[in-house]
Parts: structure tokens; sequence; C-alpha cells
């Protein structure tokens, strides 16, 4: 095979090597069958196209070894939450940039809407209080960050799911409060009035 | 793989022919790579997000692969890879698996995942295709025309510096795959990875920069 022949052959690998990605990065079966009925005719593009789909899986985090990670460092987060950075108060609004950094820790941003997902991470609004995906989509365009429907679709579960997480740790965090509050003013019930209220010349004053 | 063993067992008794030599050598020395592939595309999918869940599924359609695989093996041509045929065989029962899921989902799929959508998207030529985009850029190489280096390296100023920086490696200083892998620090398949995925932006910058002119 001459020089050139190599090279329109590398050149054309190199299209169907990115029609590959691309179809995996879609989800769209029909373009990836077209690629490898071509590498039915061209074993070296058939050892690229797995080479693709290791570095997929790598990327993912889908090799046994890191998935025993993800694991692992999900039973430290469930069973020694004290381990890890306090968290915001839950008082706080969730932001739009906390849902983007849980997204990318539970590995539910889907490889097309990296750039998107990057723009959404430094951002500090908060979410809207109802959750639809109208307001969702709304919020999307206020920002004036373009992502797919998919992405859309995990950011909303995402934020219901931290949101009711909040809710709960937020009524635990009020009924230890309210609990110190009770402790607190049975204590002061010890002290004499003098102590709690105003005396007679401080009235005055 | 028990569901392979048994098949093993019947390929013994039946006559052998050279196309089954090959599925079983396949099967026996492949076996990794179909499964990557397999799952690869679930996961691409949507259709688990727990890693269990996706060996689990990649191992039933690896065995329902084997059977189809098995039963048409007259069509297969012993001469080829057999990986990209029976991947190809499994990526339609990844398809069955899909639409099972979204008809027991109730799944309303959105405009942009629909077939329909994606072979529009594919086939849409617009102002600059992929096709067009890859011709443009391997074009110094091919041409060593000074014009053509200068139309890339002004098309490049279009993207982020990490994109064109690994564009310019790629198709102005020409470098094999196999040695951006080595200067990025990642494996062969990542190298493609990040250099379609910078071709994908490339595109998309070039787009907006027609569709919202020059200030923009």
């Amino acid at each position: 095979m001459g020089e050139h022949e190599t090279r329109e052959l590398e050149i054309t690998r190199m299209k169907a090597v990115h029609q590959y990605i691309q179809a995996l990065e879609r989800g769209d079966l029909d373009a990836a069958t077209q690629v490898l009925e071509a590498a039915l005719n061209d074993a070296e593009l058939d050892r690229i196209l797995a080479e693709v789909e290791q570095a997929y899986l790598q990327e993912q985090g889908l090799t046994p070894m890191a998935a025993d990670a993800q694991l692992v460092h999900n039973l430290v987060r469930d069973h020694l939450p004290s381990a890890f950075a306090e968290e915001t108060p839950a008082d706080a609004p969730l932001t739009v940039g906390e849902v983007a950094a849980r997204l990318q820790a539970d590995r539910r941003v889907p490889s097309t809407d990296d750039e998107a997902h990057r723009q959404l991470l430094s951002s500090t609004l908060p979410l809207p209080t109802w959750l639809s995906l109208p307001a969702i989509r709304k919020l999307a365009s206020n920002i004036g960050v373009a992502a797919s429907d998919r992405f859309w679709r995990a950011f909303r579960d995402t934020a219901i799911t931290m949101g009711m997480g909040r809710s709960h740790s937020h009524a635990q965090w009020a009924a230890a409060r309210e609990t110190r509050t009770r402790r607190d003013a049975s204590a002061d019930n010890t002290k004499p009035t003098s102590d709690i209220t105003p005396s007679a010349e401080e009235q005055r004053q | 793989m028990s569901e392979i063993s048994e098949h093993d067992s019947f390929v013994v008794d039946a006559d052998i022919t050279p196309q089954r030599q090959q599925l079983d050598a396949a099967f026996e020395q492949q076996r990794d790579l179909l499964l990557n592939g397999i799952k690869a595309h679930l996961w691409s999918q949507g259709l688990t997000r727990d890693y269990t869940t996706l060996t689990e599924l990649a191992e039933e359609v690896l065995q329902e692969t084997a059977e189809t695989a098995y039963r048409i093996a007259d069509q297969y041509d012993p001469a080829r890879p057999a990986r990209p045929w029976l991947l190809a065989i499994a990526l339609n029962h990844v398809r069955n698996l899909r639409r099972a899921h979204d008809r027991d989902e109730r799944h309303l799929v959105p405009v942009a995942e629909t077939p329909q959508a994606r072979a529009a998207y594919r086939n849409a030529d617009g102002p600059l295709s992929d096709d067009t985009l890859f011709d443009l850029l391997v074009s110094p190489v091919t041409s060593s025309e000074v014009d053509d280096r200068f139309a890339v390296e002004a098309l490049l100023t279009l993207v982020r510096d990490d994109d064109r920086r690994v564009l310019q490696m790629k198709f102005v200083d020409n470098i094999s795959y196999r040695e951006l892998a080595a200067a990025l620090g990642v494996s062969e398949g990542a190298a493609y990875t990040r250099i379609s995925r910078a071709i994908s932006r490339l595109r998309t910058a070039y787009m907006q920069r027609i569709t919202f002119g020059q200030e923009d």
C-alpha cells in the first residue's frame, strides 16, 4: 500500500472512531452499528474501538477497581459521616453548584454535557423552591447554560433528593435545637429571678 | 460462563465449521473485550446507574449474543474479525432492552433522543459536517499548502486552550495517537476520545461563530 493510500486509510479510520465515540456519547446504537460494520473489514479499527470502550468505562468509573473505590467511599460516607467536611448549614438554600457537584460525585454527568456541567459547578445561585422541569429549564435559560434533556432530568432528580435530605437533616437539627433550648430553659429556672429580669434599679435607668 | 459452555458441548456434537471454530475462539479469548463493549453501550443507554447491575446485564446480553451468534453462524465470514460482528449482534439485544425499559417505565423519550432525531443529526451536513471538518484539519498534512496551515491555525483559535493543544499536536504537528497518548499521559483510547470531543466542540464553536457573527 502506497503512502497516500495509507494516509487515506488512516483518515477514514479516524473519522470512523470519531463517529463511534459520538455514537457512544449520544447513545446512538444505529451509528455505533454502522462503525462496527466498517470494523469487520479493518481489524486495526476494531482494536481502536476496543481501546475507546475501555477508556469510556474507565472515565465513567466502571472498572472493577473504580467501582470498589466508590463502594468504599459510599460506605464511609454513610457510616462515618464525621470523616467528611461538615455540610452547609441546613437553613441555607440549595445552590446550583451544590447539585452539580453531587451529580459529578454520583457520576451522572453525560460526557457530552461536561462543558455545561463545568459552568454550573461554580454557580452559587439558589434553586427555585418548586423543582418542576419547566422551572429547571427557566433556571438554565437564566444562567445561559445549554445541556441535554437527559442532563436536566438528572439535575432535577438530584436536586429533589438533596432537598429531601436537607429537609430531613433540618428537621433533626431543629429538634436538637428545641431540646437544647428546653434544657437551657429548665436550667435557667433554677437561677434566682433577679438574674433574668431587670431589677427595679435597672428599670429606672 | 455456563451458557457458552452449553454451546460448547453443542458444538462438539455438531459439525464444526470454520465459523463455529472462530466464534468459539472469540468467546474464549475476547470475552472481556466483548463485555467491555456491551457495558459501555448499556451505560450509554442509561439502562442502569449501578455497577453491579451493569455487570449482570452485560453478562445476560453476552449470553443472548452467543445464542444468536451460534444460530446464525453460517452468516459469519471467518476471514473477518469476530468481535465487531458479535458486538453488532449484542447492540441489537441492547436495543431490545432499551425498548422494553421504555415500555415498562412508560418512559417519554425526549425529541432529541428519538432515532429520527439521531439520524437527522448524523445526516446533517450543515455548513461544516464532522467529515468536512476532519478533511480541513488533516489538510496541512495532505496538501502541505501554507494557506491550509493558516486556515487550521485560525480555526483552532475558536476553541479553549486544552482543546487547541491536543488538536494542534494531532493535526498540525501530525503525531500519532500513540504519541499523543504518551504526551498526555493517558491511554490510546482516551486520546481518541479527547480528540473526538475537541472536534465536536470546535464544530459547535464554528457554528456559533457563523450563526451569531464575528463580534460574538
